[in-house]
């Protein structure tokens, strides 16, 4: 008996043990790949690196400035293509989805949210780029907004539920139409929690490389406007990494250093805004 | 203080309101339909994603038929595809890369959920979500020159070492190969693996394992008792989830994997995966076949990822709900 | 129809009129009783309410005295607010939910086909039992809510910020913080800030659902004495489940149970003289 239970006991904790042990597992590799890209990036970070345009292939120096405009920008056009259509479609399904054609949307929208990036890339390819047989800023800033749209449709939903239906009433019983009663009341309230939804997302696409390979493609100089082929962060690592040349590699850090300082900030400051809100309640 | 119009109550309602719909005012009848035409969009952008890749293999479809999934060409030069080398190193890496993160992110799902202190629980949990926010070809980069380099150097010669009786675990150690990208795979999966899996025991009802501890089992002992078969589908819905996650990542093992059409059974070979194919070489193909072969491996990608997806989330849904926002 | 209507107070006026017979047995309607020289500011004829297939409300027919507290008392369960909430056409909010019958307000029934709910309660006001104030706002923007989000067009903002505080006794305590949120007060505060914000609407009739059940009892003796203050310049319906209050504040008082009206007259009659059988068993506190 007491043999039994000592067992059990020794097991209990090399299961604690090996709990533990996988945590730690999981950690590793986030350190070393923050160690990594803080100590080359930040040796490859300069103000060259952040002012000037790439240099013919071969010559080292030069830097990303256009890819660095060009990431700020696919971001705000993906915004402006995804979050109106999200947001409006959340709060259909929020208020009246409680139909089968609720039910469609959501799945749709669930659906949406696995599919790979890459054939996110292919579809608004032959969708845009064929069409207008050039790349554009304006396709990869659809693309982008393709992979966000699922994620602000069922964030907005989520939230716009949690919003107490005592809320409601009040403005209905001041004679509010529903319609205004929604969107000024309940949407305005449910407002910082979806800004945070958003932000996470918006903090997830400005990494994606592999839908704007074959929509917004890359430049080696400035894009003008959104019809053009455009440089980014995450295409321009990948282009440099698997590049022969040393100067390039150095690059390559640095500006996966800017791109995950950009990353952080957003999840960081998303994760803020919900723990102040909740706080200050 | 002008008073409103408070005379008549009295509002004719406009015929066409009357015939359309129950709405008593404009207002609410063009919101509804706004949103409700909006939330179309969302169907219908999915049904074009499927369209628009169907149409675009439509040629190599044609062409090849069936017999596209058992080829083992990829013949640029002499128009002959086949899809059999991308789909063993998409399936094969991605199954490398569940069995290397499933027990990690069981672990801490376990240790998160069961057996960490509550002061532990927020950092170790921050820590794990800031995996998934680290963008795919950030760990392509990594995985090039930090962890090829030390899998090259140190893993695998030590593997060949002890290990080496196995054909998984012979030839050239090259660094770059089917291993590495298991390996960064697994890193990138693990945070959707356990977060799912940390819901799926959340919504595990806490009478269930306190009634084990009641009875004098060791909290290892309730989880594995009580909790866990409770959960079992919807820890196998987070795996399912896991590996579609893995079967459409792109970048980063495309960095690392070697990208040659090889089938060989040792981890150590270079190998391509079909997301792989298609980045590397989408933009560089000539000719209609190509293309369309390219984007004909985009389209099974395409639907095997969603029918995962939608089988995980059946299991998911029998035990719990889904972390609020979607992408995982 | 003027919003306002010429006729005086006649609480204290009223001489007990000798009641006609009735007719086999069936309860007096209300205007045969002592209560027939009231003017009633709404009116219900047969009101039905239904929740899906469950019949809440078995047909009502009540009169709501113009300037004057009437109350609604009974049991949890016997439709009194489900009651209230017909008259501004807020039962049907919820869905599944329908009514049927007729509410007349000043003579108009507004239930009639054409009438538009959303006019309905910018003339019958509501306040609830749980205080509601717009979290997103500040005391400030709370008051002028119903005024901004109907787009009403008001003069002075300040002034009309400070009128209202000042009709609920609140303006006293909040005028120097007004930019803080509304969700920053007390309780009683808040429920007091509700009703600012609906008085600032200027409505003819005010519905009151158990409005001091959330609060303690200090909040509750002012929102009482607000009611008192208020009567003169609006209808007040106000359910309550606290019999004393009824007494405290109501110079009417309607007892439903289970879905009836049972009785109504004036307060006084109802808690020393009540003519039914469940009333007094009611007031007694044979059954809560």
């Amino acid at each position: 008996m007491l043999d039994a239970y000592r067992r059990r006991k020794v097991t209990d904790l090399l299961v604690r043990g090996a709990c533990v042990l996988a945590a730690v597992m999981a950690v590793i590799p986030l350190g070393s790949v923050l160690f990594y890209v803080a100590e080359r990036g930040i040796s490859g970070l300069n103000w060259a690196f952040l002012s000037e345009l790439p240099k013919p292939v071969g010559e080292t120096g030069g830097g990303m400035a256009n890819a660095i405009v060009g990431t700020l920008k696919l971001v705000g056009l993906a915004c402006v293509f995804g979050i109106p259509p999200g947001v409006l479609a959340g709060v259909y399904l929020a208020e009246f989805g409680h139909s089968r054609f609720g039910g469609v949307v959501r799945f749709c929208a669930d659906v949406m949210s696995g599919v790979p990036s890459i054939t996110v890339g292919i579809f608004v390819y032959s969708l845009i780029v064929l069409t207008t047989k050039h790349f554009s800023a304006w396709a990869g800033g659809v693309a982008l907004a393709v992979l966000m749209l699922p994620t602000v449709t069922r964030t907005t939903e989520e939230l716009l539920k949690l919003v107490p239906e005592s809320l409601r009433e009040a403005a209905l019983g001041l004679g509010v139409p529903k319609w205004r009663a929604t969107l000024r009341v309940m949407l305005r309230t449910a407002a910082p929690g979806i800004a945070t939804g958003v932000m996470l997302a918006v903090a997830r696409v400005a990494g994606e490389t592999a839908p704007l390979l074959f929509t917004a493609f890359n430049n080696r100089f400035w894009s003008s406007g959104v019809d053009e082929p455009t440089a980014s962060l995450p295409v321009n690592i990948y282009t440099y990494a698997v590049s022969p040349y040393e100067d390039w590699h150095a690059q390559a850090w640095a500006a996966a250093l800017v791109l995950l300082i950009m990353v952080l900030l957003l999840n960081i400051s998303a994760r803020l805004l919900v723990r102040n809100r909740v706080g200050a309640r | 203080m002008s008073s409103p119009e408070a005379a008549s109550l009295v509002r004719r309602r406009s015929t066409i309101l009357a015939r359309f719909g129950h709405e008593v005012n404009w207002g609410d009848f063009v919101f509804r339909r706004a949103t409700a035409f909006v939330a179309l969009f969302v169907i219908v952008a999915l049904l074009a994603m499927a369209l628009a890749m169907g149409r675009s293999s439509q040629v190599s479809l044609a062409k090849f038929g069936l017999g596209f999934v058992f080829s083992r060409d990829w013949d640029p030069v002499h128009e002959s595809y086949g899809a059999l080398p991308f789909i063993y190193g998409t399936v094969v890496s991605s199954l490398l890369a569940l069995a290397l993160a499933v027990p990690i992110s069981l672990g801490v799902a376990i240790f998160l959920s069961e057996l960490a202190p509550k002061w532990l629980r927020g950092p170790v949990a921050f820590t794990v979500e800031l995996l998934a926010a680290v963008p795919s070809v950030v760990y392509g980069l990594w995985g090039i020159f930090a962890l090829a380099p030390w899998l090259r150097d140190t893993v695998e010669p030590l593997l060949a070492k002890f290990f080496g009786f196995l054909p998984l675990f012979q030839g050239p150690t090259r660094g770059y190969g089917m291993l590495a990208g298991g390996i960064v795979l697994a890193i990138m999966i693990t945070p959707t693996i356990s977060s799912v899996s940390r819901e799926v025991l959340r919504a595990v009802p806490g009478a269930l394992r306190e009634g084990a501890l009641g009875l004098g089992a060791t909290p290892w002992e309730a989880v594995r008792f009580a909790v866990l078969p409770y959960a079992r589908s919807g820890l196998v819905g987070a795996t399912v989830l896991g590996l579609g996650r893995a079967l459409g990542e792109t970048m980063a093992i495309t960095m690392v994997i070697g990208n040659r059409t090889e089938i060989s059974t040792s981890l150590f070979a270079p190998s391509y995966t079909m997301a792989s194919v298609i980045a590397n070489e989408f933009t560089e193909a000539t000719g209609q076949l190509y293309l369309s072969s390219l984007a004909e491996i985009g389209l099974l990608l395409f639907l095997v990822t969603v029918l995962l997806n939608v089988v995980a989330r059946l299991l998911v849904w029998r035990v719990g709900r889904l972390p609020e926002g979607g992408r995982l | 129809m003027s919003r306002r209507q010429e006729t005086t107070a006649q609480s204290s006026a009223q001489s007990p009129a000798s009641e006609p017979p009735t007719e086999n047995g069936s309860k007096p309607r209300w205007d045969e009783l002592s209560v027939s020289k009231i003017v009633p500011k709404m009116r219900t004829e047969g009101l039905h309410a239904h929740f899906g297939s469950s019949e809440v409300l078995r047909g009502i027919s009540l009169p709501i005295a113009d300037k004057q507290v009437t109350a609604v008392i009974g049991p949890s369960g016997c439709g009194k607010s489900t009651f209230v909430r017909c008259l501004n056409r807020m039962h049907e909010v919820v869905p599944g939910a329908r009514a049927s019958g007729q509410v007349l307000l000043d003579a108009q029934d507004i239930y009639h086909r054409d009438v538009d709910p959303v006019r309905v309660r910018r003339r019958v006001g509501m306040v609830f039992q749980k205080p509601n104030p717009f979290p997103t706002m500040s005391i400030r923007d709370n008051v002028l809510a119903g005024l901004r989000l109907n787009g009403v067009r008001y003069g002075n903002p300040d002034a009309v910020v400070e009128q209202a505080l000042q009709r609920v006794a609140l303006w006293d305590e909040v005028k120097d913080i007004l930019g803080r949120a509304g969700t920053s007060l007390s309780g009683g505060q808040q429920q007091r800030l509700c009703i600012a914000r609906s008085l600032a609407l200027e409505p003819e009739v005010l519905l009151m659902d158990e409005p001091c059940s959330a609060l303690d009892p200090i909040a509750t003796a002012r929102v009482e004495e607000l009611i008192h203050e208020l009567r003169m310049l609006y209808t007040i319906v106000i359910v309550t489940h606290n019999m004393q209050q009824a007494a405290r504040v109501a110079n009417f008082t309607a007892f439903f149970y289970l879905g009836k009206l049972i009785e109504y007259d004036r307060t006084d009659v109802i808690f020393t003289r009540p003519k039914e059988q469940r009333t007094e068993d009611y007031i007694t506190g044979r059954f809560g």
